[in-house]
């Protein structure tokens, strides 16, 4: 009979429209899945790991379709009527639930493995982005699809088998379904998953459980690949070992087990739990009254004014009364709340290095949009779907229909409805965000910045239900409806990608960017927001109208006549569509033109091709300028002004000259050059060339002036760097005006960017730069703001006036190594101190004072040190301007005498408790370093600059920081960095340079680079260091244009092996190590314990088993603490076993406590003393 | 006055359930007859305004109903074959809910009427319990509640009886008797003897092709004198479909008794017996050629 039921239901399924649609779906979907696999710049697109993946990706999308299966298979009788046959028949429950899972299970894996074929057709085009495609190998597919998607599937299968089984109830899947993806953000925040924002990495025991704690593999998977460098990543294939195995065998056995749970508790009875059966209230005969009761007086109804208004309030109540007596909303908002909550305790609780942000509105909404990017869609296409059945599977939609209420109640109600239910969960997440403060010790004085939830996740999905709406009225089936709901989403982006139309904006549902800067009192985007959220109601209107006119109603599908409310949704959607396509297309191509994400590409590469040459043409170099900046914030407009003199540091006179001003919104600086015509005009490059009228001798002077406009739209992404804003504007101006010669900063940095060019590979730095000669720049800038801001820049103010409204600041700065400045506007209060003779002053928002006091500090405490260590300071003043959080892409930048603080990377910490790691003095301590190295020491253009300059900043950090803090907040800070240069190695193109030789990656600058630097200090000791700084830097100074190996003479110069071979290994070559203690037993009766160790050394990718190593260890007490001076050993490389002897009360052994050698692992480098 | 002028409909599958349909139906109760499939719900659907005819044209007092379904809304009462509730709904809540939906908007309008009606199908005492939870019959008498709410001055019934103990049938047949005086009532009904005590006016349907209309008297008396019985041996039923016009069969007394329709008497042992609607029922089928089960 089994067989025979298994036979029935993958026949029945096999004949369902839901089944072959979502066939075709979940192939498409694949095959979308496929064209679009990424695992990582320069990872092969169809690279193993990319597949693997692919795959999670594919479960995940999977689980919209598992709800809807499993609510087709299990709760199938329930919906026709037919429980009352099935039930009553001979079959015992067993093989009847059991017929039913095999059945569906079978299908799913057919599905799925037809969505891997997709996958796998898809990855043979080519690939999206320019990356590249690897050999063609199924064996991945295979073993990703074994090994990841399938166990996932089954994982959410199990769990939404079981609901429907102990429920019977529809919404309760889906419910269920919406878990799952929680479930899915739930472990990426708990486990730290590195696809997650703001991913951070974990310690190794923490690494443990959350390979198995998470149940979609995901963590694992990325653990498996964590040390992979490129070239395994797209050669090797994932295997099913370790961590990956031991996940995967955890979550099976417990989806084996929620099986036996439907087993266990299904029956066939009304409710599958005892007690949940429904009660009928019958009447009986006798209590039938007789006649004697006048007429029903009839009641006249009344159509007029306000009838659709009062029809549509008692549908919606109605609904909503339906929907709030549910316990599936029940569960949904507990899952909400704990989800919410989760969020908001991971992300604003652990910040880089753990440090907690202050719980601040701004804050939060931006941690609490990222939740509905998830579910939002999901509950709207299941509850939309859900009310648009409501009366039909109820049967009760022919008593509706036939009522005189207008289609567009019917419609209007679901509109609400969805409006309802989407206002309910933003306000669960504005009561978690407002409990959140309240827990925290914030008060609640910002509660007003939690209505951008509502406006920026509520009406994008508000607008997006819409579309659901319509799909649902015009597919027959409930199923197939939410299945297209959910296509809506995945088919509109694919096709979006599939074309290359890059705008977010053009997805169906399209979420502004919430984040909420304090310092400007709002968004960024501002106005722009507002116009694409009316194209997208404007969208939402127009769907609406097709759906009125053919609003289904019985079988009824067509409304003849006039409709008022169609014509006037219709008139209301054009309108609204073409005023903000006219007003997107003024304000984006006329006003202020901004070139989206492809056409600034190819740009940059037409740029690269055509002006390339220029940067070995020589050109004169900026000696001084006065700038003028108008701001006008509300405008978010500004005109700016420059007069400068340039000089000719060649020893060859210069009869052209060629000026670069990368275009800003369409326009490009009027440059006017005394005594010289211009010869050449690119407008669409902002390349112009001079001839002069008379050559420029070397040491010449020449002028020129120029005049440029600002206009700031808010469309497209948030540019860092550059934006003015009603409340606070950041312009980092120096790099938009003209400047000399080629912009190379504009060039295209990506591999894949480049190869779709077909633009070489970027050109590693030179090994050294052409020396040349360069001035000190001198500055002055007059910038004007409306008088209730100010204006912070470089240098000293010199003058402060008003006039007209307007405050006017006048800043001097006689010498800057380069023609490189920024300023800030806004609202700011100040703090000022003396350190030496140097003023210093922090200036932020009124409302950010929490860490001005450390950043004070952290200056005093820098300043002092550099000052008495290296070199004088030449300026009279130092301060720290607080910028906008939408420059949060880097957390501070250093100018000649002026630091821009990112406020909420810094200002916005949560640094009150002392336990903490201080992420402010340190960063300021940072900062503080550039003013030496890269400031007032500028290194030549070429291989390892950054090393002369984050390098040495990394020491200089480090240094001030260990001065107040004790050696275990170091010992964070460097094991952080060693993961973080462990796990972005792991995606280098090239043969990984060494820090003297670096170009531009950040994890050799500045992880690395603090790793090299604390040995440096831990070998020679600060004192030294910085003895051989103070040297360096006398000798090498601005204007000189030191190397690495400059730097690195001074450093090793005099010193003895194994010093000295030791930093030539960790500056000059790329070693790393593998250290492990896998045994410590203590020989018995006696101090000795017999050590097993392994250690392996590779040098550039190669193991070199001959050198040994000089490791150092030391004893562990009981409670972790050192126990005597750190011991040394001379071990040869791989296995070894050697007897060290230790204090008596010694639990554990310690290698390399000091951190001395590079490793990805330190797990294994404690081990507990077994006693035998 | 509801004139209904040949009305077609097919669904997608092929099925035609209504063929060329013509009926002009003024106050009063006009029964609809036919057997399962005849296509009276699809006629009913039709007029409500719930799917669309193919061809043909329905007016309410002169205007189309078909181009302007809002018009027969405004003024309709309706109550479908077989309907569901919302669930957790309680029974005046929802009656509250299809009030408003149908124009009655004053509030304390609304709570007479609705009062009214719970009285009059005897629900007061369930009025705060969910109309999901009521039996069949209970559920059935809250249909004719609601289909009365407003003023409707069309009701179109679709077996209202059916789930109701003889005794609210009866409830419910005065109460169709009370207000169908002013107002037009379409009843459809298998039953027979529901349309003899009821309608004013009738039509049988069958195969979607209305076979006769016209008063249930005189639609008898069409049959005066033409009707015959005897009993017969219940093997030999098929040989006497063969030989003569069956009308329908019954055992009565356990004795298989068969009524033939002729204009004189069909053989020795026929014996002439008074007609009756349903004999004028089985009489139309009979025209259409459409098979006829056995009548209980």
């Amino acid at each position: 009979m089994f067989l025979d039921l298994v036979r029935f239901e993958l026949s029945y399924q096999m004949r369902q429209t839901l089944v072959q649609v979502a066939t075709l779906a979940f192939f498409v979907l694949g095959f979308f899945l496929g064209f679009s696999l990424y695992g990582g710049p320069d990872v092969y697109a169809n690279a193993p790991f990319s597949i693997a993946y692919g795959m999670v990706l594919l479960s995940l999308s999977s689980f919209f379709g598992l709800a809807l299966f499993t609510a087709n298979t299990v709760l199938r009788d329930r919906t026709f009527g037919m429980e009352p046959l099935i039930h009553t028949t001979s079959v015992g429950f067993f093989p009847f639930l059991a017929g039913r899972l095999v059945g569906l299970v079978t299908i799913v894996a057919l599905v799925s493995a037809l969505a891997v074929v997709g996958m796998a057709l898809g990855s043979l085009l080519p690939p999206m982005g320019g990356r590249e495609l690897g050999p063609f190998r199924p064996a991945a597919y295979l073993i990703g699809y074994v090994a990841i998607a399938l166990p996932n599937i089954l994982i959410g299968l199990s769990l939404l088998f079981c609901i429907a089984a102990l429920s019977r109830g529809q919404i309760a899947v889906y419910v269920g379904g919406i878990g799952l993806f929680m479930a899915y953000v739930f472990a990426g925040v708990m486990t730290n998953s590195p696809i997650m924002a703001q991913s951070k990495p974990l310690s190794a025991d923490e690494t443990s459980w959350a390979a198995l704690l998470d149940p979609f593999a995901v963590f694992p998977l990325f653990d498996q690949v964590r040390f992979w460098d490129l070239t395994a990543k797209n050669t090797q294939l994932i295997v099913l070992e370790g961590d990956l195995l031991a996940n995967r065998l955890l979550w099976m056995t417990l989806a084996l087990m929620l099986c036996c749970l439907a087993f266990r508790f299904f029956r066939f009875r009304e409710g599958a739990l005892a007690g949940t059966s429904a009660r009928v209230v019958t009447a009986p005969s006798a209590a039938v009254k007789a006649d004697g009761f006048g007429p029903v007086a009839p009641v006249k109804p009344d159509f007029g004014r306000g009838f659709a208004w009062q029809a549509l309030r008692s549908k919606v109540g109605l609904e909503m009364r339906l929907m709030l007596r549910g316990v599936p909303l029940v569960v949904l908002s507990l899952l909400c709340l704990f989800m919410f909550a989760m969020v908001l305790s991971e992300e604003m609780g652990r910040g880089d290095m753990g440090v907690p942000f202050q719980a601040r509105a701004a804050l939060i909404v931006a941690e609490l949009q990222e939740p509905f990017r998830f579910i939002g869609p999901l509950v709207l296409v299941f509850f939309v779907c859900e009310w648009c059945w409501l009366a039909r599977e109820h049967r009760i939609d022919a008593v509706i229909d036939s009522t005189a209420v207008p289609a567009v109640v019917l419609w209007a109600a679901r509109w609400l409805g969805a409006a309802c239910l989407i206002s309910y969960l933003v306000t669960l997440a504005v009561v978690v965000g407002l409990g959140y403060q309240l827990v925290r010790g914030a008060g609640l004085g910002d509660a007003l910045v939690y209505l951008r939830l509502y406006s920026l996740v509520g009406f994008p999905l508000w607008f997006f239900a819409g579309w659901v709406i319509a799909l649902q009225n015009f597919v027959s089936n409930k199923y197939l409806g939410m299945l297209a709901g959910g296509g809506l989403l995945l088919v509109g982006r694919g096709l979006r990608q599939l074309l290359a139309i890059h705008n977010p904006a053009l997805d169906v549902l399209f979420f502004p960017n919430i984040f909420y800067s304090e310092m400007s009192g709002g968004g960024y985007a501002l106005t722009a927001d507002v116009w694409l959220m009316a194209l997208h109601l404007g969208a939402a209107c127009l769907v609406a109208v097709p759906t009125l006119l053919y609003l289904r109603r019985g079988a009824k599908r067509k409304a003849f006549g006039a409709n008022r409310a169609a014509a006037w949704l219709g008139a209301t959607g054009a309108i609204l569509t073409l005023t903000a396509l006219l007003m997107v297309f003024y304000q984006t191509q006329i006003e202020a033109p901004f070139p989206g994400p492809a056409e600034r590409e190819q740009w940059a590469a037409d740029y690269e091709r055509n002006y390339r040459h220029l940067a070995t043409v020589p050109q004169p170099a900026y000696r001084r300028g006065k700038v003028t900046v108008d701001l006008y914030p509300e405008r978010r407009a500004g005109i700016v002004k420059g007069e400068y003199s340039f000089v000719n540091p060649g020893s060859e006179p210069l009869r052209e000259i060629t000026l670069s001003a990368i275009p800003f919104c369409g326009t490009v600086p009027q440059v006017q050059v005394e005594r010289a015509v211009r010869k050449t005009y690119d407008a669409r490059f902002g390349v112009q060339t001079f001839v002069l009228d008379e050559p420029l001798a070397p040491g010449a002077e020449g002028f020129l002036n120029f005049t440029m406009k600002l206009q700031f739209s808010g469309y497209g992404p948030v540019d860092g760097e550059f934006y003015i804003l009603p409340g606070a504007s950041y312009l980092e101006l120096s790099k938009y005006l003209p400047n000399f010669g080629y912009a190379a900063q504009v060039a295209l940095g990506g591999n894949a960017a480049r190869r779709r060019q077909g633009l070489p590979p970027k050109e590693a730095w030179p090994e050294r730069a052409t020396e040349s000669a360069r001035p000190w720049f001198a500055m002055e800038l007059i910038a004007s703001v409306p008088d209730d801001q100010r204006v912070l820049s470089l240098g000293r103010l010199a003058r402060e006036w008003e006039a007209d409204g307007r405050r006017y600041s006048h800043f001097v700065q006689d010498q800057i190594s380069d023609h490189w400045f920024a300023l800030a506007a806004g609202h700011y209060a100040h703090q000022a101190s003396e350190v030496d003779g140097v003023a210093v002053s922090v200036w932020y928002h009124p409302d950010h004072e929490a860490n001005v006091a450390t950043m004070a500090a952290a200056t005093r405490d820098a300043l002092t040190y550099y000052r008495e260590r290296w070199g004088d300071y030449p300026y009279d003043q130092l301060r720290i301007v607080e910028i906008p959080g939408f420059s949060r892409r880097f957390g501070a930048t250093s100018y000649a005498t002026t630091i821009f603080a990112v406020e909420s990377r810094l200002f916005v910490l949560d640094q009150r408790d002392p336990e903490q790691f201080d992420m402010v003095y340190r960063t300021i301590s940072h900062e503080v370093g550039h003013q030496w190295w890269g400031g007032l020491l500028d290194p030549a253009p070429a291989a390892g600059a950054r090393l002369l300059t984050e390098g040495l900043c990394e020491y200089a950090e480090a240094a001030v920081f260990a001065q107040k803090y004790p050696w275990s907040q170091q010992q964070r800070l460097l094991d952080e960095s060693t993961a973080r240069y462990f796990y972005m190695r792991g995606y280098d193109a090239k043969a990984e340079p060494s820090l003297a030789r670096m170009g531009a990656q950040i994890h050799l600058a500045y992880f690395k680079g603090a790793h090299a630097m604390h040995l440096l200090a831990e070998l020679l000791g600060r004192d030294q260091v910085d003895q051989r700084l103070a040297a360096f830097f006398a000798q090498y100074r601005f204007p000189a244009q030191p190397h690495a190996d400059d730097l690195l003479a001074v450093l090793l110069d005099g010193l003895e092996d194994p010093v000295r071979r030791r930093l030539e290994e960790v500056f000059s070559e790329v070693v790393t190590y593998d250290l492990q203690l896998p045994r410590a037993e203590r020989e018995a009766g006696t101090s000795q314990v017999r050590v097993s160790l392994q250690t392996v050394v590779s040098r550039a990718g190669e193991v070199d088993p001959l050198t040994p190593l000089t490791l150092e260890w030391r004893a562990l007490d009981a409670d972790g603490k050192p126990l005597g001076a750190v011991q040394q050993a001379v071990v040869k490389p791989g296995w070894e076993e050697v007897l060290w002897t230790v204090p008596r009360a010694a639990v554990a052994l310690e290698i390399d406590p000091r951190r001395l050698y590079l490793e990805p692992d330190r797990s294994d480098n404690r081990r507990l003393i077994v006693v035998p | 006055m509801l004139s209904i002028t040949n009305l077609c409909k097919t669904y997608p599958n092929g099925v035609r359930a209504l063929d060329g349909v013509t009926l002009d139906i003024g106050t009063g109760i006009f029964g609809l007859l036919g057997p399962n499939g005849a296509g009276k719900s699809s006629l009913m659907r039709t007029i409500a305004a719930l799917q669309e005819p193919d061809q043909g044209t329905i007016l309410w007092e002169g205007a189309d109903i078909v181009r302007y379904p809002h018009l027969v809304r405004e003024i309709l009462g309706y109550l479908p074959q077989d309907f569901g509730v919302y669930p957790r709904i309680s029974a005046e809540a929802l009656l509250d809910h299809l009030a408003v939906l149908k124009g009655v908007r004053d509030k304390k309008a609304r709570r007479r009427q609705i009062d009214a009606l719970l009285e009059r199908t005897n629900l007061t005492q369930h009025r705060r319990h969910a109309v999901a939870q009521f039996s069949g019959g209970m559920r059935q008498r809250f249909g004719i509640a609601q289909a009365l709410l407003g003023e409707p001055r069309l009701m179109i019934v679709d077996e209202p009886t059916a789930g109701l103990d003889p005794e609210e049938r009866n409830r419910f047949h005065n109460l169709l008797g009370e207000i169908a005086a002013d107002i037009t009532i379409l009843l459809s009904t298998h039953i027979v003897e529901d349309v003899q005590n009821l309608c004013g006016k009738a039509a049988v349907l069958a195969g979607g092709r209305i076979l006769t209309e016209g008063r249930p008297d005189h639609l008898v008396a069409q049959l005066k004198g033409r009707v015959w019985r005897r009993t017969v041996e219940s093997g030999s039923l098929a040989t006497w479909r063969e030989r003569v016009t069956v009308l329908s069969d019954r055992l009565e007394a356990g004795r298989r008794t068969i009524r033939v329709l002729a204009d004189s008497s069909p053989g020795a042992g026929f014996e002439g017996c008074d007609a009756a609607l349903e004999d004028a029922y089985f009489a139309a089928l009979q025209t259409q050629g459409t098979e006829v089960g056995a009548c209980s």
